[in-house]
């Protein structure tokens, strides 16, 4: 299908988390003209604060199966269109003390032997019952390595799920729909949902770009609504009733530790009795999560010390290493779990709905409500089904689950790929992680400019070319933007070494002014410093002094400017 | 007899303080152990507190001290320097090996292009030439490539081994000739150079000298050369004053009952004994101030027993009634209007630095300086003029 004639493009989408980027990919690869605004960034909200995993629910398989069989189903989906992204999470279920699931272990493991029977659909392993003798040999730091003498410790679990970086998951999804011609506008409000006076119909969106101020209405002949927790702000935007997007928004938070604590994912259990778990992720270790209903603004979540002293408390009970290990920071994401009164926030179904906005009298208004990271594709092939039956289009079918996102065309050899590039095993390696067969790309770029293989950010490590490469192709605009899509200063330092650089190479690649690259970079350290705030213990406490100091020492009067 | 002073820290106060006692005519010993905020030293002295711009009457001090010390300069109309982070700053003074912006005529500056990784001259020369500052002073920068390398192993060394290696007298010479063979230097203003002109000695002023125009580096990144220079010349003036160094962590600074000679224990058992103490311990960088966030505390505490108690904006801190301790958020830096907690809170001084106890009066024989002084400003300059201030009282015979 070409561009419409009488709109700039068949759709808008609103929103550019996993679900909207994924409408995008879906509508433009059925051959709709597609053009997407996010108001921050992509993955900005729940989709890059999450667990990081494709799991399959276990959690909903009591009450709501059905979302346990299109997660895992969906989860090998995924897999097989981005193969580079997933690696294997391993758990480990204790059960018996405090802190621990106290369900007896016959249950449990009957349980897990339902689950078994969808692990095949995402190419996950069976569940295997194990001895108290055995959980400790997979995890010596188990209940502080004391053995099999933790209090009535029966036995445990062990299951399989698979981490992503939800990141690069929706970065992917974005860059192919910008690749098969949609326009991805980031740090893009939409200011008004325009709408036909004389029938209702939406015809588009008034947007306004936040870091130039330019103002512009992009015509559209259908409107998906994928904003998540914004969902009524969009709502009211359009001048319907925000009861006709209401979520119920739940606050998860995740402590993030500067290495892999352990070789499993651990299930503790909370001092209210919710499961929590810690999670080796990347080069890190998440541990999370909470859930509880969120009454802030979702363009400002953070976690909080009572948030934090709630998970650190609830795994100590299991795994009490924690207690000594540097926590380096925090993340905050709002879930846009459907709305529910009554229920406690856990038990709330993480099913999604695509709402047809004609009941409200707007038609070719769509919302997407609900969802979780696993089911994406499923959910925006549900909703790009909807927008097509709505134009009347004769498109192609749905192909999201064949076509491979950009990067998972196939293998790269880390190995022979660093060699060539001059950069060591680790960074090849994790730049393989991130972009897949595009990391040939960027080997491509050193090759020409050989000084671009300089390590920019030490921790993760990020090199000067793919900062580059994520600026030009994947559509980063500032210095926060490079650090979603590479996770450039989100270790140990906190971007104390590379935040500065890295707001440089920012300014000079956007044509900004190189002040601007180090209020950029500034700001992104605050933002790091107060995620770290909440968690911080004895030794980090000097090195927050430590950062401030030598940011202090070399900015000077800027860093007051700033202020 | 002369008085013996001691000194805890050898930082920039802890150094000014040794300076000013020994000038006055105490004996000084100066127990240090490892580095602290100086050693994150940039290269360019201040310019960031607005308030302290005028040292007032201690300027004369200040200069003469940082003349013995000799690797930084105050500039009385202050100068402009370029940062490694690629735009150009205000300072009141600066590192001798740092380029003066302010004195450079009108023209190009060359940025030396070196194949060395971490240093992109194209990328900095591009940055600095859109700064405003260098667009009004009508300054342009471009980068020169010139091969100043001797081994295919310098690409990769370190700033200050690197810089070292320029310490060598023939070293240098080899330099001079290469950059004077340069045909693109010749008629370029003044040359901006990587941070690595020398350890000890000034690279920078011989190359200026030699080429007939201003050589300079940028402002060093965080933990970079700036903080070495300083290092080795403290050691450097301390020796010569004649200054005995200790070293090692303190446990308690102290005295029994009114009477009692003050005394420092330190961890490896050894005690100090004096007539006047000067904590310049510095805050949380130096580890003169630490977070011990348990139950009952107020979060923030001195990290050896002494008399003084912490204070923030005047007010002497209290417990936190939290079971699990005090909340590290309140005083983290927020991005926000106004200095961090971090960087104020501190130990309880009058305003001659004698340090308060429990009860808010003076203790006669303990002074504190520099950033373990609440609400200080974190500056090198203020820093050394509290430094200096504070030895000098501690080396007098007090009535």
């Amino acid at each position: 299908m070409s561009t419409p004639r009488s709109a700039d493009v068949h759709l808008a989408v609103i929103g550019g988390g996993i679900n909207g980027t994924g409408v995008a990919r879906d509508a433009t690869l059925r051959g709709l003209s597609v053009a997407l605004f996010e108001r921050n960034d992509i993955a900005f909200g729940a989709s890059g604060n999450s667990s990081g995993m494709i799991h399959g629910g276990p959690r909903y398989l009591t009450d709501d199966p059905n979302i346990t069989r299109t997660s895992c189903l969906d989860s090998g989906y995924i897999q097989a269109i981005a193969p580079h992204l997933l690696f294997r999470v391993p758990f480990l279920m204790p059960i018996g003390p405090v802190g621990t699931e106290r369900t007896p272990i016959n249950l449990v493991d009957a349980f897990f032997e339902a689950y078994d029977f969808y692990q095949p659909l995402k190419r996950g392993k069976p569940h295997t019952r194990l001895s108290p003798d055995d959980l400790f040999r997979l995890e010596p730091g188990l209940f502080g390595g004391g053995g099999a003498s933790a209090a009535g410790l029966t036995g445990g679990i062990t299951f399989d799920e698979w981490g992503i970086d939800g990141n690069r998951l929706a970065v992917a999804n974005a860059v192919d729909a910008a690749e098969r011609g949609a326009k991805i506008h980031t740090h893009t409000t939409v200011e008004q949902v325009l709408r036909v006076p004389s029938d209702g119909a939406v015809r588009g969106v008034r947007v306004r770009d936040l870091l130039t101020g330019k103002s512009s209405v992009v015509t559209a002949r259908a409107v998906v609504n994928a904003t998540g927790a914004w969902g009524p702000l969009m709502a009211r935007l359009a001048g319907i009733s925000s009861h006709a997007t209401r979520v119920r928004p739940g606050k998860g938070i995740h402590i993030v530790f500067d290495r892999r604590l352990t070789n499993f994912a651990i299930v503790a259990t909370a001092i209210d009795g919710r499961q929590i778990f810690i999670e080796p992720w990347e080069n890190v270790s998440l541990l999370g999560t909470t859930d509880d209903d969120f009454y802030g603004d979702p363009d400002d979540v953070r976690a909080t010390s009572e948030e934090v002293r709630y998970l650190l408390q609830g795994i100590a009970q299991v795994f009490p290493g924690v207690a000594s290990a540097r926590a380096i920071g925090t993340t905050a994401g709002v879930r846009p779990t459907l709305y529910d009164y009554g229920p406690n926030e856990d038990v709330l179904s993480r099913d999604h709905r695509v709402i047809d906005h004609a009941k409200d009298g707007a038609r070719g208004l769509f919302s997407m409500l609900g969802g979780k990271l696993a089911s994406y594709r499923i959910f925006a092939e549900e909703a790009t089904n909807q927008v097509v039956q709505y134009l009347g289009a004769a498109v192609a079918p749905c192909r999201t689950h064949t076509t491979r996102l950009p990067g998972g065309e196939k293998v790269v050899a880390k190995g022979a790929l660093g060699a060539r590039m001059g950069i060591d095993a680790i960074a090849a390696s994790r730049l393989v992680y991130r972009h897949g067969a595009r990391a040939e790309l960027i080997a491509e770029c050193v090759a020409e400019k050989p000084l671009w293989a300089s390590v920019v950010c030490p921790c993760e490590p990020v090199i000067e070319a793919e900062i580059r490469h994520v600026i030009r192709h994947e559509m980063a605009r500032t210095v926060d933007d490079v650090a979603r899509r590479t996770r450039l200063g989100l270790g140990a330092c906190g971007g104390m070494r590379c935040a500065a650089r890295c707001g440089q190479i920012v300014a000079e690649e956007r044509g900004l002014a190189p002040r601007d690259g180090v209020r950029q970079a500034l700001r992104f350290l605050a933002r790091q410093a107060s995620t770290r705030a909440v968690v911080v213990g004895q030794v980090q406490a000097q090195q927050e002094a430590l950062s401030l100091a030598s940011v202090r020492a070399e900015l000077g009067p800027l860093l007051e400017e700033d202020e | 007899m002369s008085r013996a002073v001691v000194v805890i820290g050898a930082g920039a106060s802890g150094t000014a303080a040794a300076y000013a006692a020994r000038r006055a005519g105490a004996r000084v010993t100066v127990v240090s152990e490892r580095p602290g905020a100086t050693a994150l030293a940039s290269g360019a002295l201040d310019g960031a507190d607005r308030a302290t711009r005028s040292l007032g009457d201690a300027r004369v001090e200040v200069r003469s001290f940082l003349g013995e010390l000799g690797i930084w300069e105050l500039v009385d109309e202050g100068c402009w320097v370029a940062t490694s982070s690629g735009v150009l700053r205000s300072s009141r003074g600066r590192d001798r090996a740092v380029l003066d912006l302010s004195h450079v005529a009108r023209g190009t500056i060359a940025v030396l292009g070196v194949a060395r990784r971490g240093w992109d001259a194209a990328a900095l020369a591009k940055a600095w030439m859109s700064d405003p500052w260098a667009f009004a002073r009508g300054l342009r920068f471009e980068p020169i490539e010139s091969d100043v390398l001797r081994r295919a192993s310098e690409a990769l060394l370190p700033d200050v081994d690197f810089a070292k290696c320029h310490d060598e007298a023939e070293r240098k010479g080899w330099l001079v000739d290469r950059l004077r063979s340069s045909v693109a230097l010749r008629d370029k203003s003044a040359i901006v150079m990587g941070p690595w002109l020398g350890l000890e000695s000034d690279v920078a002023g011989g190359l200026s000298a030699a080429l007939e125009k201003p050589v300079g580096e940028p402002l060093s990144p965080p933990g970079g050369i700036a903080g070495a220079r300083f290092e080795l010349a403290r050691d450097k003036l301390l020796a010569k004053i004649g200054a005995e160094r200790v070293s090692g962590s303190v446990r308690l600074v102290g005295a029994d009952g009114l009477r009692g000679r003050p005394r420092v224990e330190l961890d490896t058992e050894l005690i100090v004994e004096g007539d006047a103490v000067v904590l310049a311990v510095g805050g949380l960088v130096g580890g003169g101030i630490a977070w011990e966030p348990e139950f009952g505390g107020a979060g923030f505490a001195l990290s050896f027993a002494a008399p003084a108690v912490l204070a923030i904006g005047g007010e002497r801190l209290s417990p936190s009634g939290s079971p699990h301790g005090a909340l590290f958020e309140r005083f983290a830096w927020s991005g926000e209007r106004g200095r961090a907690g971090i960087e104020r809170v501190g130990i309880w001084t009058d305003d001659k630095g004698q340090v308060r106890d429990a009860q808010g009066d003076a203790i006669a024989w303990l002074y504190a300086a520099g950033d373990a002084v609440a609400d200080a400003p974190r500056t090198l300059l203020d820093a050394v003029r509290a430094g200096l201030a504070a030895g000098g009282a501690a080396a007098l015979e007090r009535g």
